[in-house]
């Protein structure tokens, strides 16, 4: 017995001990020892059917599959497999590091995050798509999204469906107090201090204050929507100004004030979310996927709900709006023949046609101009026409490779400032000096 | 061997050869047989590592393709030293562990010592006591991060219909209490595993020992402390030793129930190393990163079987 213990003590030590670095290194392999290129640039195009893989995270509109045989249909001897991701995102963002750091071809078209096109640009990893489309083309697109794409002067993606920052608010309990939807920060507050208690609610306000990427998202519209700005177009760090402390402040002070659940810094999507469906709250700061869940059966608020652009703060001019959204990317390891029938797919996931049937099947965000005042979108979202505005206006994330690491700074710091462990001064200090550190490192 | 065989006779010689040949053939035969088992530990465990220890001294930015890979040294462990938010994680990580292993072997012995006694329906109770364990941790993280929810919560409602609170507190929001509600969700989780190891422990100890000692009249306590505690001390460590380990490397929990927040305060060793490498793609400072947790490992694994003696046999 003495023996077998110490045989499996020891035994089961080497093993953790092993799994300990086993854990890291695995996500090492691809990156040390890159896998010979496997495409099938032998082969002739005319002969064989090309089949495209397209990897998108779980899509529960169930449009991208259909638009996938519409394609199909449109396009004989291309074939398109399509490949369902881990939903979350930092999951996804994992999975292609992996697979297009090792120059994997498994995948030829995939759907990408709009913070990822910077940073996997400039990894080389996605076929710049500038030489595929026309100036025109691309005009049609919202302004927006495309930039968010664009990295260094080239196109790394095609938006595909897009998402921004929006306040929801209770119309019934605004209109019985006989006030309009809040335009500026200071109207929300005193509006919120009101009305909270009124019809039922608990809060004020409920947004996303967790120490994740949603974060960094609503403390940009105060940002943003206080004059304020993190990056400059040629990647100078412009964070330290009074716009920005003072939106900082307001948005910490709006975050400790009793306007808002204890807990409000714990929220991410979901939390918010049920809080307002539950008629809890008055206002409610989320993306445009929050109006099918407010108008859903179970939802407490259904037709009592109003949509508005984020407020703007005391200094600045123009509401703001964090823009969300996903996107397509080619892998650039793939053969020429497959690119191109790549191109095509892309063309027409894009295209006015599919995008109105993802709008009008899956109440999704188009990425054309033009799909705003279309009648089919509208009738089957009719939302959609008074959300063009926010949409023509939002902006995308700091546009830089290392957005990853600039979104943790601003995670970090802003959650310490909200959550009361440094002044809103300090954060912006040290996020002025912590990100102008990155970005100066990177460029060496 | 024909020189020597002058000395001996033919057939000790001839039987001496016999012997070497058979021995030799026998270690040879211990090599084939081990073999495999070697190739497989060189493959997945001592390759990895040597790997990664080799890539902690390159700079390896997957984003920066044009950097290509230099070899810098121990200049990411120079900077990991001046790294406020290093030193925050490792002194998170030692906190985790040392609070939660301690509480974990507080609850585990007396646990043990209860199922380990003989009552009506142990086999139910011995059981139940493992569904912690057998819970995959990733559920039973959201299960309590649901559980500490402000609003929602089953812990708020609770304690504020008992009385000790008089308003809902938000658990995992602020940096008082967060590290302290993984920490309760981590003993909740391995309590079950320290308690089953210290029983497997428990139940080696003769019955006859305890006998013999009521016959000399010792106590109950003297019984405790005399008998139950030595002898079960070899299960004890070698449960402290795993759970120890298992500590220092958490991640799962923490990632899913707050992510490392609020404002870094529950950041651990492990989180930091993944953030490094799969977020920002930074492979020579998150292979540094993983050294250092290895490294830590090795010491804590060095000091419970060199100064406390995990070892039945030196007992």
């Amino acid at each position: 017995m003495k023996k077998g213990l110490k045989t499996a003590t020891s035994s089961l030590l080497a093993l953790s001990l092993m799994s300990t670095l086993v854990a890291c290194s695995r996500s090492e392999a691809p990156a040390s020892a890159p896998a010979p290129k496997t495409n099938d640039q032998g082969q002739p195009a005319a002969q064989k059917e090309i089949t495209l893989t397209w990897s998108f995270g779980k899509d529960a509109t169930g449009v991208s599959p259909k638009l996938a045989k519409m394609f199909e249909e449109k396009n004989p001897g291309i074939k398109v497999n399509v490949m369902e991701m881990p939903q979350k995102s930092d999951a996804q963002h994992n999975d292609y590091v992996t697979k297009l750091s090792s120059k994997d071809t498994s995948i030829d078209v995939m759907n990408i995050d709009i913070i990822w096109p910077p940073e996997f640009g400039a990894s080389q990893w996605l076929e710049p798509l500038d030489s595929y489309f026309t100036k025109d083309e691309l005009d049609k697109f919202l302004p927006g999204p495309i930039a968010g794409n664009t990295y260094n002067g080239k196109l790394y993606g095609l938006p595909y469906y897009t998402d921004a920052g929006l306040l929801y608010y209770r119309k019934d309990i605004l209109e019985e107090a006989g006030v309009q939807p809040p335009k500026t920060f200071d109207e929300l507050m005193n509006i919120a201090k009101t009305l909270k208690g009124k019809g039922g609610t608990e809060f004020g306000v409920v947004y996303q204050a967790n120490q994740y990427e949603g974060l960094v998202c609503n403390v940009l519209e105060y940002i943003w929507g206080n004059g304020g700005d993190v990056l400059t177009p040629d990647n100078k760090v412009v964070l330290d100004s009074p716009n920005t402390v003072e939106a900082i402040k307001n948005f910490a002070a709006l975050t400790q004030s009793d306007l808002v659940p204890k807990g409000i810094t714990t929220y991410i999507e979901d939390d918010a979310r049920t809080v307002f469906t539950e008629g809890k709250s008055v206002f409610l700061r989320h993306w445009p996927s929050a109006w099918a869940a407010a108008q859903g059966e179970g939802s407490k608020v259904k037709g009592k709900v109003g949509i508005v652009p984020m407020p703007v703060g005391p200094s600045g001019k123009n509401p703001a709006a964090t823009l969300g959204g996903w996107n397509l990317g080619i892998n650039v390891n793939i053969s020429k023949e497959k690119k191109e029938a790549a191109v095509k797919l892309i063309k027409f996931l894009t295209s006015d046609e599919a995008q109105t049937f993802a709008s009008v099947n899956g109440g999704r965000i188009p990425i054309k101009k033009a799909l705003f005042k279309n009648a089919d979108v509208l009738k089957a979202n009719p939302h959609f026409e008074s959300m063009y505005d926010v949409f023509m206006n939002a902006k995308p994330r700091p546009v830089s490779p290392i957005y990853p690491q600039i979104s943790d700074v601003m995670q970090i710091q802003v959650h310490k400032a909200i959550t009361g462990a440094q002044p809103a001064d300090q954060a912006v200090k040290n996020m002025q000096k912590e990100i102008g550190d990155l970005l100066a490192k990177y460029k060496k | 061997m024909e020189g020597n065989s002058a000395v001996m006779t033919k057939e000790t010689a001839a039987a001496g050869k016999k012997l070497l040949n058979g021995r030799r053939q026998e270690s040879l035969l211990a090599y084939v047989l081990v073999a495999p088992a070697m190739l497989t530990i060189g493959l997945f465990a001592l390759y990895p590592i040597l790997n990664t220890i080799w890539l902690s001294l390159h700079e390896l930015k997957l984003n920066m393709p044009y950097l290509g890979k230099p070899f810098v040294g121990f200049t990411h462990y120079a900077a990991l030293s001046g790294d406020v938010r290093f030193w925050a994680s490792l002194w998170n990580t030692l906190y985790f562990t040392f609070f939660s292993v301690l509480l974990e072997l507080v609850l585990g012995f007396a646990i043990a010592i209860l199922i380990n006694r003989s009552f009506v329906g142990r086999g139910i109770v011995r059981a139940a006591v493992l569904v912690p364990w057998a819970i995959p941790t990733v559920v039973s993280a959201m299960m309590w991060k649901f559980m500490f929810n402000d609003q929602l919560g089953v812990i708020n409602d609770l304690l504020v219909k008992i009385g000790i609170l008089d308003h809902y507190i938000a658990w995992l929001g602020s940096r008082e209490t967060a590290l302290w509600s993984i920490i309760v969700t981590d003993v909740w989780k391995t309590t079950p595993f320290m308690a089953l190891l210290i029983l497997a422990g428990l139940q080696v100890i003769p019955a006859d020992i305890y006998e013999a000692a009521k016959v000399d009249g010792a106590t109950r306590l003297q019984q405790m402390i005399r008998i139950t505690v030595p002898l079960v001390k070899p299960a004890v460590l070698v449960a402290l030793l795993f759970r120890t380990l298992d500590a220092f490397r958490v991640f799962d929990i923490v990632f899913v129930m707050t992510g490392g927040g609020p404002a870094n305060s529950t950041e651990t060793l492990s989180m930091y190393a993944q953030t490094t490498l799969m977020r920002y793609l930074d492979f020579g400072k998150g292979s540094a990163l993983s050294v250092i947790t290895f490294v830590c490992v090795l010491l804590i694994s060095f000091f419970y079987i060199k100064v406390l003696k995990v070892d039945i046999e030196k007992r």
